[in-house]
């Protein structure tokens, strides 16, 4: 089964498959950049929404405590602007480490605590009012 | 017998390894521009050798003890995430090493991607679909870390198959 060292980096004929993945992968990344920027923030926990906040309504940064699975408290920090996660309760702190969040689709999740920040877009508002 | 207990030594070595890799991982600073919690995956270079050159159970193995690891040093939802990542890289590595003629660089990204995907549906099932807005940033991150294990793999190979052979002993006629 020693076969490991008979092969190449890279191969010729592979070519194609990496085009087609660094397509893919530029496509999606374009598609997130020109999403339209975020209009309103929800907050998830373990899949059922806690808080909506539409960020036009906000005249500056607001601060609300969540409390997740387990008990673990995650602020998060909404603001005209758009939203973040301000501190999380874990040792990870992946969702803090997301940064700051403008447009739709865009999600920072806190997998030990079940917390979903995400950003909604327009869309689904303005399909009412008009 | 010398076989079997080199064998042994071996995989332990190789446990060692990409434990001591998942460690010094964590170390590093996030990467600026990439997805938070990602990370380069250094220890998929143990299980890569592993699965492709020790079998399918060796490399299931070291994903199981890569898990056992992070559930003990960084909670339960690292464990999971190493667990499911660790063990769909390593059965899709070996596929493509045992079954196609498929080079490293590839077998690392279809690795990574395979890692990546896992470790999504785990997040997905946990909390909801909003985790999939990693995915662009994800799939970008799987070429660049895929082809850095096929990379590094590439150059150790002789050092790891010289150590290999040493503690298995001489190959049978």
């Amino acid at each position: 089964m020693r076969d490991l060292a008979g092969r190449k980096l890279l191969a010729r004929r592979e070519l194609p498959v990496f085009l087609a993945l660094l397509l893919a992968a530029g496509g999606l990344l374009l598609w997130t950049r020109l999403a339209p920027s975020g209009s309103a923030a929800v907050v998830e926990v373990d899949g059922r929404e806690v808080l909506r906040q539409e960020l036009g309504r906000l005249a500056g940064p607001e601060e609300h405590a969540i409390t997740g699975a387990g008990g673990l408290r995650v602020t998060v920090e909404l603001s005209p602007r758009g939203a973040r996660v301000a501190d999380a309760g874990c040792p990870d702190k992946t969702c803090v480490r997301t940064g700051h969040l403008t447009r739709a689709g865009q999600s920072a999740v806190c997998l030990p605590g079940r917390v979903v920040l995400r950003l909604e877009g327009p869309g689904a508002a303005d399909a009412e009012t008009y | 017998m010398k076989k079997k207990a080199g064998r042994v030594a071996l995989g332990g070595m190789l446990a060692a390894l990409a434990l001591a890799f998942s460690f010094l991982e964590g170390l590093l600073p996030p990467l600026p521009g990439m997805p938070p919690g990602a990370r380069l995956g250094l220890s998929n270079i143990v299980t890569m050798y592993a699965a492709g050159s020790l079998g399918l159970p060796w490399g299931l193995g070291l994903a199981l003890v890569k898990g056992g690891f992070a559930l003990l040093t960084r909670g339960l939802a690292a464990g999971t995430m190493s667990l499911c990542g660790g063990l769909a890289s390593t059965g899709c590595m070996w596929l493509l090493l045992k079954k196609t003629p498929a080079s490293l660089g590839l077998t690392g990204v279809c690795g990574a991607l395979a890692h990546n995907g896992a470790q999504l549906g785990a997040a997905v099932y946990l909390t909801s679909g909003a985790a999939l807005g990693y995915v662009p940033a994800l799939l970008i991150f799987s070429l660049f870390s895929g082809m850095l294990t096929g990379a590094v793999l590439k150059l150790t190979l002789p050092a790891l198959e010289r150590a290999a052979r040493w503690l298995e002993g001489p190959p049978k006629a």
